[in-house]
């Protein structure tokens, strides 16, 4: 779980300082939509709140075990019962309920005329970051949550509501 | 820009949504904003948050609430952590606490579990809405008696 960080004193307007706004509300996340971007890698399960969308879920911390469906372009994960494994499928749009596992800060102030590849501070518990961007056009996002589903309670709304 | 006090509180979404609706409040009256590219992604994430707390139990609360909340809490031994996140969340089952309150089976017995659930239901308000198909679909099963 993380906890609520940076009491807000002053109200920046630029927009990097928005993102320290941002801090004060992520905090313990629950219940939000899931959607996949459109040219997203089937890699990567991403998730958005409507006001902040750089969550990512790593294929390891999906309800296991799981597993990607080229055809449906789908997460899914297959739940073992007693009559064998059933497929559940999580759709885009479907809203799910994850923990928040850890957080990555990327300086993205422009650095010089050199290409350099944008410092990662280490932070202690820091889990894998990201995937790195393909085009140089695109920009990392400076501040991205990952995410966790593989705990009893959390994945979709649907799989724990009675 | 330095952090001087990292984690210097936390902040319910009751917090939050207040003190961005203040903020909203001031900038409306301080007249026209400058319409900075800054400016306006301020103004962006202020809304979109609002709208994403307005569909959150704390939409329905108040300090009164809160403190009402805080206090019922303060006999069942939770961190200030677990009790925001019942604050924020208002869990119904017993899966969301086991996921809000840490070890909570070796914590909470069955009894004190439901214990909660049901003081969640009866200071932090509900949903309106789904109360009502709740009440409706109760009223269904019961009703072909009227």
């Amino acid at each position: 779980m993380i906890g609520l960080r940076h009491k807000i004193k002053n109200h920046p307007s630029s927009p990097e300082l928005k993102r320290m706004f941002l801090n004060v509300l992520i905090f313990i996340v629950n219940n939000t939509t899931v959607e996949r971007y459109s040219c997203g890698q089937p890699f990567w399960f991403t998730v958005t709140m409507g006001f902040f969308d750089d969550i990512l879920i790593p294929p390891e911390s999906l309800q296991q075990p799981a597993k990607f469906d080229e055809a449906e372009q789908v997460w899914l994960w297959e739940y073992e019962t007693e009559e064998g494994a059933h497929d559940l499928y999580m759709d885009q749009g479907e809203e799910i309920r994850f923990r928040v596992a850890d957080e990555v800060f990327v300086d993205t102030s422009p650095t010089g005329p050199a290409t350099a590849t944008p410092d990662t501070p280490a932070q202690p518990g820091q889990s894998t970051a990201p995937p790195a961007q393909e085009s140089g056009d695109k920009k990392q996002a400076p501040y991205t949550l990952i995410g966790t589903i593989c705990e009893s309670g959390l994945g979709l709304l649907s799989w724990w509501n009675s | 820009m330095e952090v001087k006090n990292a984690n210097a509180a936390m902040l319910s979404n009751y917090e939050v949504l207040k003190l961005l609706t203040d903020l909203k409040e001031q900038r409306r009256d301080a007249g026209k904003s400058k319409h900075s590219t800054g400016q306006q992604n301020l103004n962006t994430i202020m809304y979109e948050t609002l709208k994403y707390l307005s569909k959150t139990p704390c939409s329905r609360q108040s300090p009164e609430i809160v403190k009402e909340f805080l206090i019922t809490m303060m006999h069942h031994k939770l961190t200030k952590a677990e009790k925001l996140q019942l604050l924020n969340h208002r869990p119904q089952a017993a899966v969301e606490i086991q996921l809000m309150v840490e070890e909570s089976e070796e914590r909470l017995s069955e009894e004190q579990i439901e214990e909660l659930i049901q003081k969640v239901a009866d200071i932090l308000p509900g949903d309106p809405e789904q109360e009502n198909v709740a009440a409706a679909d109760t009223m269904d099963e019961g009703g072909e008696q009227s």
